[in-house]
């Protein structure tokens, strides 16, 4: 039912993206945010979209499946849309503001399809690891973030099994009409509070359980080895936001 | 209300490298007013055929006959809750079965849902209640802070409650203690004999099965392995290679009649054992 939902997914493959050290991803998805917000004519957006069109090729993964993702944020898109008409905004705008948001929603799924939840924890810990000198507990910050996104897919499938049950007792999301999907949605999210309190519970147990210790120093089973193609990669995306700071801004 | 599926195989995330074939070539035709059991090891595919009896998911091959409705690979079904009203399926968690805050809500949900006269819902609840064993005091308790067996109850009395003529249970017995197994037994046993109900229950405890089943299906990788009447699958010597373990009263006989070449014959109650083997001795 909702299997269509590819957000915090890991798609398996072996590819030169895959194999990137994960702190040079992060870096890169960093670099790439920044220069998305910086680029404001048509030209420029549509230069990106090259870019991650490129990126999304060499990651293996089908692209059917980045276009789920996008699937998922087909009403925002079209709330802009609608928006953008009403306040009589031009066209090159409204079209830049789409592709904007498309881009960011794509490059984000490129780090999520491509690295599992622990890499991405590893990738934030180093990345953010200069902010320790002001006392900030980036490791805390990390942990949070990886569980958050080690259940987007629990709670996706948490949400199907509700569909489902609601479904086979009356109410199918999918094949009823407007008011049928507000009622299932509506009577979806009092239970997925529960069992997401629930799971969330069960999980610091279990942690406490294995005697967790948040300011332990962790070492890694695998080592992220740094590799040229990871320095190639984010010399590509510095140049890039040269590129775009003298074309956009300068 | 015929039940059938021709050569039914599902895939799970196909064309996709987390791809999982849950069913292969299925072929599964259920026995009207009968108990049907599904026995399987975990992983075989159980849960995936009692949702495609629920048209929950469609086939990704073959297709599957629920009454008049068709089922097959990306297929729109129109009237969907005309099978949904007349095939009623227990989750296998009751807690991914709940959607209310209440089991008044719970229960009344698809009665509402089904077009039940305002009238008679409170009488089809509190009869739905009792034929679990419990009582009208639960009506305004959470149904996620009741314990397991009761949880398991109340996601039973909720499907029990529309009175569907095909009855799905998926693992009933988890969580549940004995004295209530004898109880889902005894009320399994009624709702065929009085009502005409046909009653399909997968589950991995044969014991449980082994005293209420008529026909049974064995399913092992995806695949039906054997099927027939309890007694032909029971004594099958295959049973074990299919993971499956014989329920203990027939592992004793059949232990009997390999060591001391006696036949005691198929007996679903200990008690008619003990008088076998009682008389054999003498």
């Amino acid at each position: 039912m909702l299997n269509n939902i590819m957000v915090g997914k890991y798609y398996p493959v072996n590819s030169r993206i895959h194999m990137m050290n994960p702190v040079s991803k992060i870096i890169c998805t960093f670099i790439f945010i920044i220069t998305l917000f910086m680029t404001v004519t048509l030209r420029m957006n549509i230069a990106l979209c090259m870019m991650v069109i490129l990126l999304m090729l060499m990651s293996k993964i089908p692209l059917k499946i980045y276009f789920r993702t996008l699937k998922s944020i087909k009403f925002i898109l079209l709330l802009i849309v609608i928006i953008n008409l009403l306040l009589q905004v031009d066209i090159e705008t409204t079209l830049v503001m789409i592709i904007r948001l498309s881009l960011l929603v794509l490059y984000t799924s490129i780090l999520t399809l491509t690295t599992p939840p622990t890499e991405i924890t590893y990738g934030l810990e180093i990345f953010l690891a200069p902010l320790k000198i002001f006392k900030i507990p980036v490791n805390r910050m990390a942990l949070s973030l990886s569980l958050a996104l080690r259940f987007i897919p629990t709670i996706i499938d948490q949400a199907n099994k509700i569909l489902k049950s609601q479904a086979s007792r009356g109410i199918d999301y999918y094949n009823s009409k407007l008011r049928g999907k507000f009622e299932a949605l509506k009577a979806m999210l009092m239970p997925m509070f529960i069992l997401t309190v629930k799971k969330a519970d069960s999980l610091a147990m279990a942690m406490s359980l294995r005697l967790y210790n948040i300011n332990a120093k962790r070492t890694n089973f695998r080592l992220n080895i740094w590799g040229l193609f990871d320095t190639y990669m984010v010399m590509m995306h510095i140049l890039l936001i040269m590129i775009v700071i003298v074309g956009e801004v300068v | 209300m015929e039940i059938k599926l021709e050569n039914v195989g599902y895939i799970y995330n196909d064309k996709t490298p987390l791809k999982k074939v849950a069913l292969k070539d299925i072929d599964i035709e259920i026995k009207e007013g009968m108990i049907n059991g599904i026995v399987g090891p975990s992983g075989s595919g159980k849960t995936t055929i009692a949702e495609i009896m629920n048209a929950l998911i469609l086939p990704t091959s073959g297709k599957a006959k629920v009454g008049e409705f068709l089922l097959e690979r990306k297929v729109k079904i129109k009237n969907i809750n005309d099978l949904r009203f007349n095939v009623g399926l227990v989750f296998q968690f009751p807690e991914e079965q709940f959607f209310n805050t209440s089991v008044r809500k719970e229960l009344s949900f698809a009665l509402k849902r089904f077009k039940y006269k305002t009238n008679n819902i409170e009488k089809h609840i509190s009869d739905a209640l009792k034929m679990v064993g419990l009582d009208d005091s639960y009506l305004d308790r959470d149904p996620f802070l009741l314990s397991n067996g009761e949880k398991r109850k109340i996601a039973i009395a909720s499907i029990l409650s529309f009175n569907p003529n095909v009855l799905i249970l998926d693992e009933p017995t988890i969580g549940l203690d004995n004295k209530s197994k004898q109880d889902l037994i005894r009320l399994f046993k009624l709702l065929k004999k009085r009502y005409n109900k046909t009653i399909i229950v997968i589950s991995h405890d044969v014991e449980f099965l082994h005293l209420m089943v008529d026909y049974v299906f064995v399913i092992n990788d995806g695949k039906v392995v054997l099927e027939g009447n309890k007694y032909e699958v029971f004594t099958n010597p295959n049973l074990a290679s299919y993971k499956v373990k014989p329920p203990k009263i027939i592992e004793f006989s059949m232990k009997v009649l390999e060591k001391k070449n006696i036949r005691m014959g198929y007996r679903d109650d200990i008690n008619d054992l003990m008088k076998d083997v009682y008389r054999n001795v003498k």
